[in-house]
């Protein structure tokens, strides 16, 4: 490693090109006009994803319009194109699969491909339909593959990206432990204040249409502190009216959870280092709590106790089984894989406590 | 604000207009790149650019204090407190909670259990990068190969230039306050190359590495029990390309940026997949990283001019520091030794072998074990912990039961990985020469092309560069 090379590898020979500011300026200012003109949608995504608030709604709608614009000169046509024939290539055949599953992945690429020539004749976001063919691969291949052949239980685990590294945990855990088999749908930034940007409501829905699960763990509110719309109107975050609503979201996601498993698991958020975001998750946790109680198929699943110290505050490490061990990231909100293992064991045995394992193997 | 998103694509365009529009006066221009830079920083957390601003400011007073110090025992202490003051900066912010925790666990081996108290410590995004950076320019002022920067803008935009700032490279003042320093930067611009470098990291970013990532890598290290030996091995290979690409992509875009800025950092990578011995890997890998190990840490400790013995030590050493640069766990120590023993190995194999006058194994067959021995310690650097890397040692034993994962998308992007390091060295240099045939608006817009491609295949959601962490 550590000694000096005696020459540069490659030589060059001849000066290499350089430009003037001003030539630079001009070329930099057309990369933007071209990629603006061409991938409008994309603007128009990152538009949507924006906190709520009348500037960004101004900005929503300009780049709407601005679409509209584009996809009338008919200039978003190669980047669908393209987005429509990768998604093919992503989709290709698992190359290890066994014989039997390569039908059931050539269907899969059929619907997703007839998905998307739909998505295109109704002139619909390609951007929401790339969204749901993402949806539908959670709930195909492998995992129906898993779930068929699991003898235990058969749970959906959803929520957002704590959920990313706590899911698989409890994944893990559930065919351990319990001979079943789980499904985790973690989605990255979401919840349920923006539905614009990701519906929980609609996914759950999608996700139990055909397919009663015996048990759906939720975890979700991460990034729900934000003003979001309702009925074209803002509403502030923390208001009145945003409460109101926010548990009328919750109470909607509940009620789709007890229509499609027969046990809804509603998992609070741990608490967070920051005091301002931890005061948060305890307004969130409580409004979760109320509605759970309301449910009766919910229950509802504290983490402070499980994941925080002795009093049920924040702690990145905990004294496990006489040990010390990072729970919780350096950014003091997401949990340790080991921190995921800790809620998943402490899920798994609230779950064999009030079934039985044995009666959970038989099942 | 990541490089491959809107958000960053609108800073930039505003701070390259502002600095096009201040362009007649460098000293203003520099005062807009200092603003951005700490707008940059304080996108991640507001507080972060106190502790930018104030490493910078420790540093410049020292780095003036040195200037004016003849006497060489103070300018030895000069430079000792500009180390602690950076190390400690980097230790409590980094590495408190793992030395607490591993003291903790010390203790407990033998009966003396306590529970210490462990601080809640936020770990600032890139501090690794800059208070190395702030140790080269001190001991380059005492190796009297730099003078102290007496600009104090200069100073405070040469730690915290945005394109750099949190990932690297890791540049040195005698590079970058040159180009700071000449009012001409602006008038030379390597545009095409750095149309290719951010296109081309773009590509590596947001195409082969998020979906390696996700389709492969991930799921297989959350769970490596369940999978079968050959997911296994596929899933390492995915993370040595998915690394590759996703460091090489940031400081391929971070290159490109500074390029349009009139600014030329050095190159980080060069197909380190193509190395036929660990130590060519580390001359292909994360240069400038190791360029800094080397000078301020290997040369330091005696090089390979002490001996046998102290060569290996010194070795082995760095390459344990280098593994705990990159993070306060065991499983990073562990990459560290393996690359230290790995080097050893080879470095004794090597006067052995020339000993008994035999010949080196073939090239092919050296570049194959190298890859392995690289891949091996991969499983340690992306494990969750050491014992996440052991189990995924272990699950090697399961053969061919468990569940499959490869795919003929994520074969094609493994296979796109490893063509790009066979490809030949100079092919960058030759590709600018070609483009450069073109008039710049048409490599403007072969570019924005190329983005809107890039954006129709990567997927929807953008995870952050591997090496933000560290």
């Amino acid at each position: 490693m550590l000694n000096k090379r005696p020459n540069p590898p490659h030589p060059r020979k001849n000066r290499p090109p350089t430009y003037g500011i001003h030539q630079v300026v001009c070329a930099v200012v057309c990369f933007y006009v071209l990629v603006a003109l061409f991938d409008a949608h994309g603007l128009y995504n990152w538009a949507t994803r924006l906190p709520v608030s009348p500037w960004a709604l101004t900005l929503r709608s300009a780049t709407e319009r601005h679409w509209a614009f584009v996809a009338a000169l008919g200039l978003e046509e190669p980047e669908f194109t393209l987005e429509t024939r990768w998604l093919d290539f992503e989709d290709a055949r698992p190359l290890l699969y066994p014989r039997k599953f390569s039908d059931m992945i050539i269907h899969r690429r059929l619907r997703a491909a007839r998905r998307l020539r739909q998505a295109a004749a109704a002139g619909r976001d390609p951007q929401l339909a790339r969204q749901e063919h993402a949806a539908k691969e959670v709930f195909d291949g492998t995992n129906a593959r898993a779930l068929a052949s699991a003898s235990g239980p058969k749970m959906l685990i959803l929520g957002d990206s704590i959920m990313m590294t706590i899911g698989p945990a409890i994944r893990k855990a559930v065919a351990a432990e319990l001979r079943g088999a789980a499904i985790v749908h973690a989605k990255l930034g979401t919840g349920l204040a923006r539905p614009d940007i990701y519906d929980w409501v609609k996914e759950l829905r999608r996700a139990t249409v055909h397919r009663r699960f015996d048990y759906i763990v939720m975890m979700l509110g991460t990034n729900d502190s934000q003003d979001f719309t309702e009925h074209g109107r803002i509403l502030a975050y923390g208001s009145t009216e945003w409460v109101h609503a926010y548990n009328r979201r919750l109470d909607t996601l509940m009620t789709v959870a007890c229509e499609g498993a027969r046990h809804g698991i509603w998992v609070g958020l741990p608490p967070m280092r920051s005091e301002a975001f931890n005061r948060q998750r305890v307004r969130i946790n409580s409004w979760a709590k109320r509605q759970s109680i309301r449910h009766p198929c919910m229950e509802y699943v504290a983490t402070g106790p499980v994941i925080g110290d002795e009093h049920g505050q924040f702690a990145s490490y905990l004294q496990v089984t006489g040990h010390l061990e990072q729970v919780r990231t350096a950014d003091g909100v997401h949990v340790t894989a080991r921190g995921g293992g800790l809620i998943a064991t402490a899920l798994i045995d609230r779950i064999a406590e009030e079934v039985g394992v044995g009666a959970l193997a038989a099942h | 604000m990541l490089f491959p998103t809107v958000d960053f694509a609108i800073f930039f365009l505003i701070v390259f207009l502002a600095s096009w529009a201040c362009r007649s006066r460098p000293q203003f221009n520099k005062v807009v790149l200092l603003i951005a830079s700490y707008v940059f920083y304080g996108w991640w957390d507001w507080r972060f650019m106190l502790l930018l601003f104030e490493c910078s400011l420790v540093n410049y007073v020292l780095g003036l204090w040195l200037e004016a110090t003849a006497a060489e025992r103070s300018r030895r202490r000069v430079v000792a407190l500009a180390v602690i003051f950076n190390l400690g900066v980097l230790g409590f912010f980094k590495y408190c909670g793992f030395f607490m925790s591993s003291m903790q666990d010390f203790l407990h081996l033998f009966g003396w259990g306590r529970d210490l108290k462990i601080m809640e410590v936020v770990l600032p995004v890139g501090i690794s990068f800059y208070t190395f950076q702030g140790i080269s320019y001190i001991v380059d002022i005492y190796r009297r190969e730099i003078k102290a920067v007496v600009s104090p803008v200069d100073m405070l935009l040469f730690k915290s230039f945005f394109p750099q700032l949190v990932a690297g490279p890791i540049v040195r003042a005698s590079e970058i306050l040159p180009q700071l320093a000449n009012p001409a930067a602006g008038s030379e611009i390597r545009a095409t190359r750095a149309f290719l470098l951010i296109g081309l990291g773009l590509f590596k970013k947001v195409v082969i590495a998020n979906y390696l990532s996700v389709e492969l890598v991930n799921p297989v290290f959350e769970s490596p029990s369940t999978y079968a030996a050959f997911d296994l091995l596929f899933a390492v290979y995915g993370y040595a390309v998915q690394i590759y690409c996703d460091f090489s992509a940031y400081s391929d875009i971070a290159i490109g940026i500074a390029l349009l800025f009139g600014i030329e950092f050095p190159k980080n990578f060069e197909q380190p997949y193509r190395a036929d011995s660990l130590r060519d890997f580390w001359h292909r890998w994360h240069m400038t990283l190791s360029r800094f190990l080397r000078d301020y840490l290997y040369i330091p400790l005696g090089g390979s001019r002490a001996g046998a013995r102290k060569t290996y030590r010194n070795l082995f050493l760095t390459m344990v520091l280098g593994g705990l640069w990159h993070g306060a766990a065991w499983n990073f120590v562990t990459w560290g030794v393996l690359h230290g023993v790995g080097q050893c190995v080879e470095r004794w194999g090597g006067t052995f072998r020339k000993a008994r006058a035999w010949p080196p194994l073939p090239h092919l067959l050296r570049i194959f074990l190298v890859f392995h021995c690289v891949c091996l310690a991969w499983i340690f650097f992306n494990a969750d912990s050491f014992a996440v890397a052991m189990e995924y040692l272990r699950a090697f034993g399961n053969g061919t039961h468990g569940a499959h994962i490869l795919t003929t998308f994520t074969l094609s992007l493994l296979t796109a990985g490893f063509v790009g390091q066979f490809l030949p060295g100079d092919l960058l240099d030759r590709l600018e020469e070609g483009a450069a045939r073109m008039p710049l608006m048409a490599q403007a817009s072969v570019l924005a092309l190329v983005v809107v491609t890039i954006a129709a295949c990567g997927p929807g959601t953008l995870a952050p560069f591997i090496y933000f962490r560290f």
